[in-house]
């Protein structure tokens, strides 16, 4: 099924139009995306153009900062939350101590074989 | 000079030639209908851009009556798309969109449209607002321009407060609300920097921007 389109023919393209162009901003007054606002190539670039220009004269916000602001909120409560301890795995210091060893180990197999091969030629 | 006033002339001429005549204002009143149905749909739903308009939409009312005051070419067209607003329940920005998407008469040669949205200070008094606009007027004319012609959207709330800073006392002041309003001429290209500079440097001008008009299909 063809999904109607979100700009009929009548529809002027410009910065005055302002019923028409509040569609293609999100909440915060960003532009959305091409794929979201479901339009081709050109009229995606006339909206663009179009948000930007009354951008300039203050018909739109650049970004709407109290929405902004709840969200920033909600963000730093969830990264700054409490976790419980017994979820965090700290590596035994000892591992690096090995993992030294285990090159060392590598290193002496190495001068061994190149030792066994030149007393063999 | 002289060209001009004739053209204001016979301006006034074509006015007071369309007043009269009452089948065009049918067939005006009759397509406002379904243009007005249509917007009024689209308004419906997109609900911010009415909650935004909704504040402002007495003041504008006010001065698109002004508007037709202050122009007499465009009296007429005014007072008939304000009748038909009214009835029709149009909003003030639909009915000023209408207004300004009015048809501009024929290029005339070696010009270019254009059109310059200016935003004034909210407590300019209309003797001043009327002084700066024929100030304008007359720079623009000096400059080669025809058929210029302003409209008043009257005083809309601004996305976010503007700062600027008085040219002569240096006192900063921050602007919630603005007069907008929106001049349509036919210019020389090399007129236009001019105009641009004038606006920068006035006082009373809070942001101004200058568009070229492109006969672009409407979708």
């Amino acid at each position: 099924m063809h999904r109607r389109p979100r700009i009929g023919p009548g529809d002027r393209i410009d910065y005055r139009n302002m019923s028409l162009i509040n569609r293609f901003i999100s909440k915060q007054g960003k532009i959305l995306s091409r794929r979201i606002n479901r339009l081709t190539l050109k009229q995606q670039r006339l909206i663009t153009l179009a948000i930007k220009q009354a951008r300039i004269l203050s018909f739109l916000p650049f970004r709407n900062y109290e929405n902004e602001k709840q969200f920033q909120a909600q963000s730093i409560s969830i990264i700054t939350g409490p976790r419980p301890r017994k979820n965090r795995h700290i590596p035994p210091l000892t591992q690096k101590f090995n993992s030294n060893r285990n090159l060392r180990n590598s290193n002496q197999t190495l001068r061994n074989n190149n030792w066994n091969l030149s007393s063999d030629c | 000079m002289p060209p001009p006033m004739a053209l204001s002339i016979s301006s006034t001429a074509a006015a007071t030639a369309l007043l009269p005549t009452l089948p065009p204002s049918r067939s005006r009143l009759r397509v406002a209908p379904r243009r007005a149905a249509a917007r009024v749909a689209r308004v419906v739903s997109a609900g911010y851009a009415a909650g935004f308009y909704g504040g402002a939409a007495a003041a504008a009312g006010g001065e698109n009556d002004e508007v037709g005051d202050e122009e007499g070419s465009s009296s007429g067209f005014g007072a008939g798309l304000g009748i038909g607003g009214g009835g029709l329940g149009m909003s003030a920005a639909e009915a000023a969109l209408a207004l300004e998407e009015r048809e501009m008469p024929p290029c005339p040669p070696g010009l270019r449209q254009y059109e310059t949205m200016v935003v004034l200070r909210p407590d300019m008094s209309e003797e001043e607002r009327l002084a700066l606009i024929q100030r304008y007027e007359e720079l623009l004319v000096a400059g080669g321009a025809m058929y210029v012609e302003v409209f008043n959207r009257g005083v809309i709330p601004l996305a976010y407060s503007i700062r600027k800073r008085n040219s002569r006392t240096g006192l900063p002041s921050t602007y919630y609300d603005g007069i907008y309003l929106l001049v349509t001429y036919f210019t020389k290209p090399e007129s236009l920097d001019a105009l641009q500079m004038r606006l920068n440097a006035d006082d009373d001008v809070i942001r101004s921007t200058s568009f070229k008009v492109r006969k672009r299909k409407a979708f």
